[in-house]
């Protein structure tokens, strides 16, 4: 198992866990809609087309946003 | 029709989506004010708190979906900002705000046009949110923004046209559309910034805020599609004496 640190939180994933799989293992344990997030890998924006390609590092900072309303 | 960056817009009432008591109100309250284009925001998520898709009701009221760049102090953080909702709304438009202030949410003019000449560089169809400032929306234009969203008040405040003498200046000069942000407190101002020759009016908190924000989104509808009728009808000419309006033939003279 690895660390990656997701919006801040510590997480464990299996090693040579692409970041599609850690999404969605996120998506199962948390309350987390994959559908219209956009995702930073180390600052890095990932589009979502290559979340399947983009292999997870022990201690990756992935971030997570969402739309939300306002003006 | 209004027309930013080859969209036409049969609605000059833009609105925000924030501040609403809950998600259902919103939705009736935008689908009642006949807009066209919506503002969202990004924010981290909150793996906690389970919040609700907003996009999908949204997508299905056939709106058009505006992401700005709320939160962001500086240029290079809108920039982010404005690539995370690139990819999260499929859409190059961005409403550009830069408010490093909290307290008055002014604006930053150097910031801004730092970062529209790079977000226009990177392909984005960039609306700036600014101060009422002439030359720096004449400096926006240049660098190719799609409109300009000058201030009529500070955001949320609901106090109206602050800036209007500045905003008519505005208006007068630009080539590209002025769509009056922020302030708008109530649809005679609404209708005010139509009747001065303003392309459109966005609108957040003076409906969301109102105790019933589906009739207040109707008022407005229906005051930005007045003032835009009488903008286009034209105004007859202001003078500080009376002009009489009926016949002074002095017919009454000699009765008493």
């Amino acid at each position: 198992m690895i660390n990656v640190v997701v919006n801040s939180q510590d997480h464990r994933v299996p090693e040579n866990s692409n970041l599609l799989m850690t999404l969605q293992l996120l998506a199962e344990s948390q309350s987390l809609d994959l559908s219209n997030i956009a995702v930073a890998l180390n600052q890095h924006i990932v589009p979502k087309s290559q979340w399947a390609e983009m292999l997870c590092q022990h201690g990756d900072q992935i971030d997570l946003f969402n739309a939300v309303a306002g003006g | 029709m209004l027309t930013i960056a080859n969209h036409q817009f049969s609605s000059r009432l833009f609105s925000g989506t924030g501040k609403f008591s809950n998600s259902d109100t919103m939705l009736d309250a935008l689908r009642a004010s006949g807009t066209e284009l919506v503002t969202l925001a990004v924010k981290r998520v909150d793996l906690k708190l389970r919040t609700d898709n907003l996009m999908k009701p949204l997508s299905d009221l056939g709106v058009k979906l505006l992401p700005n760049t709320s939160g962001a102090r500086n240029g290079k953080e809108a920039i982010f900002a404005a690539q995370l909702a690139q990819e999260m709304f499929a859409t190059n438009w961005v409403k550009l705000e830069i408010h490093p202030d909290p307290k008055y949410l002014m604006p930053d003019p150097i910031e801004t046009l730092i970062a529209a000449e790079a977000l226009v560089k990177l392909g984005f169809v960039v609306l700036p949110y600014v101060h009422a400032d002439p030359v720096l929306c004449h400096r926006l234009e240049e660098v190719g923004c799609a409109a300009v969203m000058p201030l009529a008040s500070p955001i949320g405040s609901n106090q109206g046209l602050l800036t209007k003498e500045f905003l008519r200046i505005i208006i007068e000069q630009a080539r590209v559309p002025v769509v009056i942000d922020a302030g708008i407190g109530c649809p005679s101002d609404a209708s005010a910034a139509m009747e001065m020759g303003a392309d459109a009016v966005l609108v957040n908190t003076a409906i969301a805020s109102s105790p019933q924000p589906v009739a207040m989104a109707k008022c407005f509808q229906q005051a930005v599609i007045t003032g835009r009728a009488a903008y286009q009808a034209g105004f007859g000419q202001v003078s500080c004496q009376a002009n009489h309006t009926s016949p002074l033939t002095g017919f009454l003279n000699g009765l008493s």
